[in-house]
């Protein structure tokens, strides 16, 4: 189990306030969007919002990018833990 | 730049330069370039697909393109070819199925695979890099005539309100709208938060920058980040949702790519929001207050008001004895006065404020969502669910759905054994089809039936009290199982935070409210039962002792201990350290 998968479902959970839900109820692999979890854009903007506050991650300006990265938990916490190695000096704002 | 608007039916007509750019096309997954569009890659795409349109026999087509680009040139290609144009505003095929079933339209056009089962003809990317020298001379078709714009739109019954326009009146309206804000666009790229599909992302994305021969971005924009990446200044079509969750962190975009107007519509821009954004962004939002079925009816400007709303020159308001809101413009068809479910207030200067609306039908995040269609959708979960009330509940800063379900035999075994989150899922799974996805409910209540009043009538209060918490939020948990001092106990710890809006403040003294004691007896049960003597209940107490009140806000540490063989749960509740109560209580087998 990787820690960093449950803390953004954990994460998820908590933003979204979707509830009853536990860490274990969320795929991994699953999509967030349509399917899956079946969030919306407002989601995706307040989820975007949380990743950044937590882990001062950038979102990409390319849109088509920043969908691939909110595809699933597997592919949040790809992006996070590839921006947190060579972001650790931008990311103190 | 000085450009004066050209009416829809002549946009296709040579009199601008083929080179003049028409959309931005920002870059794509592939990592290819950004590029424009330009008229003469417009025009040709358009006027190839009004050719096929023309010879097709459907004569109403609903119009579903993710491109704005692509949904321009087909809005413009329907309109040539004399057809009737449907907007459905939404692209789930189940409930395209559905519509065309209903016969809301006779086929699909579609810039994406179509997997609907309905009839569709394909609207292609466009070719550029041929500025289109063929299309200049080509022959624009002028209709017989003019066709109607169908829009749809939630009504307060449950079914989806259908908003007849005649080109007429989106062309007045759209005149009118170049004329109040038309010299903010020219010189900027047009971009957009909001559906193209909805009359106010159609107007203010498409056809407006359209006619005034401004460009336009074909996407929709969804993160803040796009913002700071544009090509040129922009203008920003958007809505408080976006604005709302703007990222203070970035600077406002400078020149040459500055942001020089902000254009909101769809739901009420709190003043702070709309503050922040000036911040944020460097100039104050405008604001348009209007529906689908009135068009826009009044603006403000938020840099200098935030209260009041003006009516667009020539729409006259009216406010009826209950404060509802009817009115006349010259976009609404021939006489008609319009009466909505608004109430207003007017001062003496003929700004009016809003006052709420009339009706069951709720705004969140700017869509009309009728809460008697979401109750309709869960009822037909028919396998499942027997009865359905829906209640709109705030959850921080945002308006969500609460469901009070009457369950099925079937339902309640499939709740039972999925667990409540995972049938929380497969509810929700099931409305995607055929719901917006905010319309979709978020918090489940299941109760043996929907209460009513004793006059048969649901009691909005009652139901949504049933979503206030009864539990705090549980912060952490940890387990200290057989530790050395007893052989047959188990331990745990719980970190509990008291939210505010816990049912168990309500009615205490409003200044500080305070945890009652029963409250905390009644978690020591529960979490007791749930993490170390499942399936017992409270059956009496043994010993308890209160040294400390608890407050709205506390976070407290739970410590439970169950002695198995004497049935026996002792818990301690503490503050920072320092004794809140403690206590022993029997728990048993039902």
């Amino acid at each position: 189990m990787n820690p960093l998968h449950d803390e953004i479902k954990k994460l998820i959970i908590e933003t979204l306030n979707l509830e009853g839900l536990r860490p274990e109820d969320i795929e991994t692999e699953a999509p967030l969007f349509r399917e899956g979890l079946g969030l919306d854009s407002i989601d995706a903007l307040e989820l975007g919002l949380a990743l950044k506050n937590r882990y001062g991650v950038v979102l990409a300006e390319d849109s088509q990018e920043t969908r691939r990265h909110f595809a699933s938990v597997a592919s949040l916490a790809e992006f996070v833990s590839s921006q947190k190695a060579p972001a650790a000096g931008t990311a103190a704002a | 730049m000085s450009t004066q608007p050209l009416p829809f039916l002549e946009i296709l007509n040579p009199a601008r330069a083929p080179e003049i750019p028409v959309a931005w096309l920002a870059g794509t997954a592939a990592g290819g370039a950004s590029s424009f569009v330009h008229l003469g890659e417009f025009r040709r795409a358009a006027l190839a697909l009004a050719a096929t349109l023309a010879a097709h026999p459907a004569r109403n087509w609903a119009l579903c393109c993710e491109d704005a680009a692509l949904h321009a040139a087909a809005f413009l290609a329907a309109l040539h070819a004399g057809k009737n144009i449907v907007l459905p505003g939404h692209n789930r095929p189940a409930l395209l199925a559905e519509q065309h079933a209903a016969g809301d339209f006779d086929a699909l056009l579609l810039d994406t695979p179509n997997t609907t089962g309905v009839e569709a003809v394909p609207v292609p990317p466009f070719a550029t890099g041929d500025a289109g020298d063929a299309a200049a001379g080509a022959a624009v078709p002028v209709p017989d005539t003019a066709g109607t714009v169908t829009f749809f739109t939630s009504g307060s019954t449950g079914v989806p309100k259908r908003v007849v326009k005649t080109l007429d009146q989106l062309q007045i309206e759209n005149d009118l709208h170049a004329a109040h804000w038309g010299q903010k666009l020219p010189g900027a790229l047009t971009v957009g938060t909001t559906a193209h599909a909805h009359l106010y992302g159609l107007q203010f994305r498409v056809l407006l920058p359209l006619t005034l021969g401004v460009p336009f971005n074909a996407r929709l924009l969804e993160y803040h980040e796009q913002l700071l990446a544009l090509p040129a200044p922009f203008a920003l079509i958007t809505s408080p949702a976006f604005l709302k969750r703007l990222d203070a962190k970035f600077a406002p975009p400078a020149p040459p790519h500055e942001c020089r107007f902000i254009l909101s519509a769809g739901g009420f821009l709190p003043p702070e929001t709309a503050a922040g954004a000036a911040k944020i962004l460097g100039v104050a939002p405008f604001e348009i207050f209007g529906s689908t079925e009135a068009g826009a009816m009044a603006w403000r400007d938020t840099g200098v008001e935030t209260e009041r709303w003006r009516p667009l020159p020539g729409v006259r308001c009216e406010a009826g004895e209950d404060g509802r809101l009817s009115l006349r413009s010259p976009f609404l068809a021939g006489d008609e006065t319009l009466v909505t479910d608004d109430r207003i207030e007017f001062d003496a200067t003929g700004a009016f404020r809003l006052l709420g609306r009339l009706d069951r039908v709720v705004k969140i995040e700017e869509k009309r969502v009728s809460l008697p269609d979401v109750e309709a959708r869960l009822r037909a979960l028919g396998d499942l669910v027997a009865d359905a009330a829906v209640v709109p509940l705030r959850d921080g800063s945002r308006t969500v759905l609460g469901a009070v379900l009457a369950l099925t035999a079937a339902g309640a075994e499939r709740r039972a054994s999925l667990g409540s989150g995972r049938f929380l899922l497969e509810v929700r799974a099931r409305l995607r089809p055929v719901l917006e996805p905010v319309a979709i409910p978020r918090r489940i209540r299941v109760l043996p039936r929907v209460p009513e009043t004793t006059q048969g009538k649901r009691d909005t209060a009652a139901l949504a009290a049933l979503f206030e918490p009864l539990l705090p939020r549980e912060l952490g948990v940890a387990r200290s199982a057989g530790d050395a001092t007893g052989g047959d106990a188990a331990a745990v710890t719980l970190d509990l935070e008291l939210t505010p809006d816990l049912l168990w403040f309500r009615g205490h003294f409003p200044a500080r409210a305070l945890l009652p004691g029963v409250a905390q007896l009644r978690w020591a049960a529960h979490y007791g039962a749930a993490l170390l003597a499942p399936g017992r209940v409270f059956a009496g107490i043994e010993a308890l002792k209160f040294q400390k009140p608890l407050a709205s806000g506390d976070r407290i540490a739970l410590a439970l201990r169950w002695d198995a063989a004497r049935e026996r749960l002792s818990f301690a509740y503490t503050l920072a350290g320092a004794a809140v109560s403690s206590g022993k209580i029997i728990l048993r087998q039902p």
